[in-house]
């Protein structure tokens, strides 16, 4: 079921109100149940291969129920922890086909993978919690199963932690006009992104594409270079932000408030800003299980303190290389986050550098100028532009790319997107600040509640009309290939 | 910084929020009629239509008017001195040269194209190229007749003292069913008592709201504008045009009884006409142009459409007659996208779509050996498309 889909409009409103019929009967049970089997129907929907396709995501679950259960018995047990782990990794790489699996290993059939990159990251999460002693009572088999193929989460996250999901469930949030005001406006703004700004984008990158396939003059390959790698990179910002406003809107429905997962990243002053403000809750979830207990041992090891900032660049470029990882199965991925690694770690070591260059004082007062800040935001953007090829494009792709635009071409591009970045984004800051100056009662005009719904009906209105009347439908949600 | 959750709404906000959505929807219809109003601007400069005591309208002799459609380019229509629309005079014929008298609605006319560009006088270029001697054609095309006005001009082509006659025939032009007193009357035109249109009467008996929203509906532009936007996506035009009942039985074959009905009253007037033709030594002939879901339903048709089936009926009831048949839609196979040479929501050929008409409609007359094209040779096979 594609969740832009008028058909997942009407499944969730099924949904809403089989869960608001059970939650007025006052039975959590009979309520759980109503969305795991409102869950199940919309996992159905993307099944392939039959029964025994269903087979190695029933496993995993299985697998990732059976090894939270004993890691919470034996807690405090490193090395069944640590089995238990590698047994959960190693089944989540086999059933993915990671490129280093002999082909003879795998199976053979088709079956469904849907969310299982996301269901990794939960499962993962129940059982390092379980063994550290972090939760006090492991969830039961419906609470499971809600938390892992919650139909809000499934596709593309966000991943929210198990004691929020269970906070929530226990306890779901009233919904008031005003919540409901706002979840449909967020169902609203996303639907746009995903249909409209998305969709536009795309055309705008694989224009770009066949315009590279002619030879051209040095700008011509600048402008389509250009609209190939940036508009790539706005598009997924639309198509996964948008996913992401869509499903928050619709968890809050059910009382749920799911996490957060982009925060205006296009404003990022730099790198590391930028990964606090992309795919949030990925890379919260890697701070907490990766990159912290990755400084931490290290520390231990090295209690050196002329070390420890060292250590910190070392710890980010691990943990963003497994990001990269998480992507994808093959070599390119691997490549993606090196990047990424390197970009974190390499921001990290300039702020290293320049603390101790210029002193901490003199060096945020020159972060501080706007020049600064403008020309941060260029390069933050150009740079994860660039790095993002190894995301959308596979290795003979890139070839053929970096063939087309040439040295020059490739200088060209990084030039253009830096510089329009660099300005766009500049205007875009003080045009946004300008627009949140008018005020009443103390709170921007523009967010009140009139101008929003003025905006809410803008953005419906040219959803629906762009929906109808487009040619070619919207591309799918990317990250749900993962 | 939004602002923040009160307790409870307040009550004005359950009127003021819908009333600002519906006001913001009525702004953002105003804005879209007004953008596409720009962009499907209609205007004419000038009006060449005469009333007949008959036929629906005539133009005026040497007559001239500009008109833009709203789907369509300007376009200049110059008539000459018998009110048709060619650079040929109609009345002083060049020596040794072919003519052509050319009956039909708009296609025929080349509403909304350039001169240069209608099939009219492409098809003559490449017949007088092809037989090396000069072949007008007198095109009596008039956007809007129906079968039946072409019936009543039967004698009116004979007075051209044509080579050869030929009625282009368009699926659509054969919806509207024939007056059965204009038909009965058919012989006898001074008897024939003219009445509104179907079309007119349909909207004089609508109540006034009613026939307001329909007619802002029909005249809106944005609507226009949503319709050209959602033609160009060939599976959803098909499928909305399959929605309709009696309009797309046409292409659902075996042919409603309505169907029936229209083409047998097809039959019997083109049968009268080609005896009226044959008797005087011309010969005749039937051009066939498809519709523009014809050309959509080329390459993929869904189960029990069948676009050719109204083609075959009428080379049958041709066939019976003696009458020439040349049939355009095969050459649009030999085009991609073919539904891309019609103007999307008002369905008329563009000026390509035009280009392979001419180019069929040579070629066919041409393979038909008919005497007077006789020691002709076979056209180019050029890209018919091209303008």
């Amino acid at each position: 079921m594609n969740i832009t889909s008028v058909s997942f409009l009407l499944f969730a409103l099924a949904a809403i109100v089989l869960h608001g019929v059970a939650a007025r009967l006052r039975m959590p049970a009979l309520r759980d149940l109503a969305l795991l089997a409102a869950n199940l129907y919309f996992l159905s929907t993307f099944a392939v291969g039959g029964w025994n396709g269903l087979l190695p995501m029933a496993c995993f679950l299985a697998l990732g129920y059976a090894g939270m259960r004993l890691l919470h018995v034996k807690q405090g047990n490193a090395r069944l922890a640590a089995a238990v782990l590698a047994l959960t990794l190693a089944y989540f790489f086999w059933v993915k086909k990671y490129a280093f699996i002999p082909g003879v290993l795998l199976l053979p059939h088709i079956y469904m993978t849907i969310g299982l990159s996301y269901m990794f990251f939960r499962i993962l999460q129940l059982q390092i919690d379980a063994a550290s002693g972090n939760v006090q009572q492991c969830p039961g088999a419906v609470a499971y199963l809600n938390y892992l193929l919650s139909f809000t989460t499934l596709i593309s996250g966000p991943i929210q932690r198990y004691e929020d999901f269970a906070a929530y469930r226990s306890a779901p949030l009233p919904m008031t006009w005003f919540a409901f005001g706002r979840a449909l406006e967020r169902i609203a703004v996303g639907a746009f992104k995903v249909m409209v700004a998305a969709a536009l984008l795309f055309a705008w990158h694989k224009q770009g594409l066949i315009a590279l396939q002619v030879h051209a003059s040095l700008i011509d390959k600048a402008v389509n270079g250009t609209a190939v790698i940036s508009g790539y990179t706005l598009y997924l910002y639309c198509n996964f932000s948008g996913y992401t406003d869509i499903v928050i809107g619709v968890a809050r429905f059910f009382g749920n408030v799911l996490p957060e997962n982009f925060e205006r990243p296009f404003a990022a002053l730099n790198f590391m800003d930028f990964w606090a403000r992309w795919h949030m809750t990925l890379s919260n979830w890697l701070k907490t299980y990766v990159y912290n207990p990755l400084v931490k041992r290290t520390m231990l090891r090295f209690p050196s303190p002329a070390v420890d900032p060292y250590i910190g660049v070392f710890a980010f470029l691990v943990t963003f290389f497994l990001i990269g990882l998480w992507h994808g199965q093959t070599f390119v991925f691997a490549l993606y986050g090196l990047l990424l690694g390197v970009g974190v770690s390499g921001n990290k070591l300039y702020q290293v550098f320049m603390t101790k260059r210029l002193g901490r004082k003199e060096y945020r007062a020159r972060a501080a100028h706007w020049l600064y800040q403008a020309c941060a935001r260029g390069i933050t953007f150009t740079y994860f532009c660039l790095s993002l090829v190894c995301f959308w494009a596979s290795w003979p792709q890139i070839v053929d790319l970096c063939g087309k635009l040439g040295w020059s071409g490739m200088g060209a591009v990084t030039a253009a997107i830096f510089g329009a970045a660099t300005v766009l984004f500049e205007c875009w800051e003080r045009l946004r600040s300008l627009a949140l100056t008018p005020a009443a009662a103390g709170r921007p005009l523009l967010l009140s509640r009139y101008v929003r719904t003025a905006w809410f009906t803008i953005l419906v209105c040219a959803t629906a009309a762009v929906t109808a009347l487009s040619a070619t439908p919207a591309p799918d949600i990317v990250y749900k290939n993962f | 910084m939004a602002d923040q959750d009160p307790d409870k709404l307040p009550r004005r906000d359950f009127i003021l929020l819908p009333l600002i959505a519906l006001l913001t929807a009525l702004l953002l219809g105003g804005g879209a009629e007004l953008v596409a109003g720009l962009y499907f601007d209609e205007t004419q400069i000038g009006n060449c239509g005469t009333p007949d005591p008959v036929l629906p309208y005539r133009y005026a002799p040497a007559c001239s008017f500009r008109n833009k459609a709203a789907e369509g380019p300007l376009v200049d229509y110059r008539f000459n001195e018998c009110g048709y629309r060619s650079i040929e005079s109609c009345k002083n014929r060049a020596p040794g040269s072919t003519r052509i008298a050319l009956l039909g609605a708009s296609t025929a006319e080349g509403f909304k194209i350039d001169y240069r560009q209608a099939l009219a006088p492409r098809a003559a270029a490449a017949l007088s190229t092809s037989c090396r001697r000069p072949v007008e054609i007198q095109n009596m095309g008039v956007a809007g007749y129906h079968v039946i006005d072409q019936y009543l001009r039967t004698d009116e082509a004979l007075a051209l003292k044509p080579d050869l006659v030929a009625l282009v025939v368009t699926p659509y032009e054969l919806v509207d069913l024939t007056d059965p007193q204009v038909l009965q009357n058919r012989a006898h035109p001074e008897r024939i008592e003219k009445k509104p249109s179907a079309q007119a009467k349909e909207t004089a008996n609508r109540s006034g709201l009613v026939a307001r929203v329909s007619a802002w509906l029909s005249n809106s532009r944005a609507a226009l504008f949503a319709q050209y936007l959602l033609f160009q996506n060939r599976e959803k035009y098909v499928d909305l045009f399959l929605m309709h009942g009696d309009k797309a039985d046409y292409l659902r074959p075996p042919f409603t009884p309505l169907w029936e009905k229209r083409l047998s009253d097809f039959d019997l007037l083109v049968g009268e006409m080609a005896d009226r033709f044959h008797h005087e030594g011309v010969p005749f002939a039937i051009v066939f142009t498809p519709q523009r879901i014809q050309a959509a339903l080329m390459d993929n048709r869904p189960a029990g459409v069948d676009p050719a089936a109204i083609d075959r009926r009428i080379a049958e009831i041709s066939a019976r007659h003696g009458i020439t048949f040349v049939d355009t839609y095969e050459n649009f196979h030999r085009v991609a996208h073919a539904e891309t040479l019609f103007f999307p929501v008002d369905g008329h050929m563009t000026a390509s779509g035009h280009g392979v008409v001419a180019h069929g409609m040579a070629q066919g007359l041409l393979d038909a050996k008919l005497p007077v094209f006789a020691g002709c040779a076979d056209l180019p096979r050029s890209d018919p498309s091209a303008p």
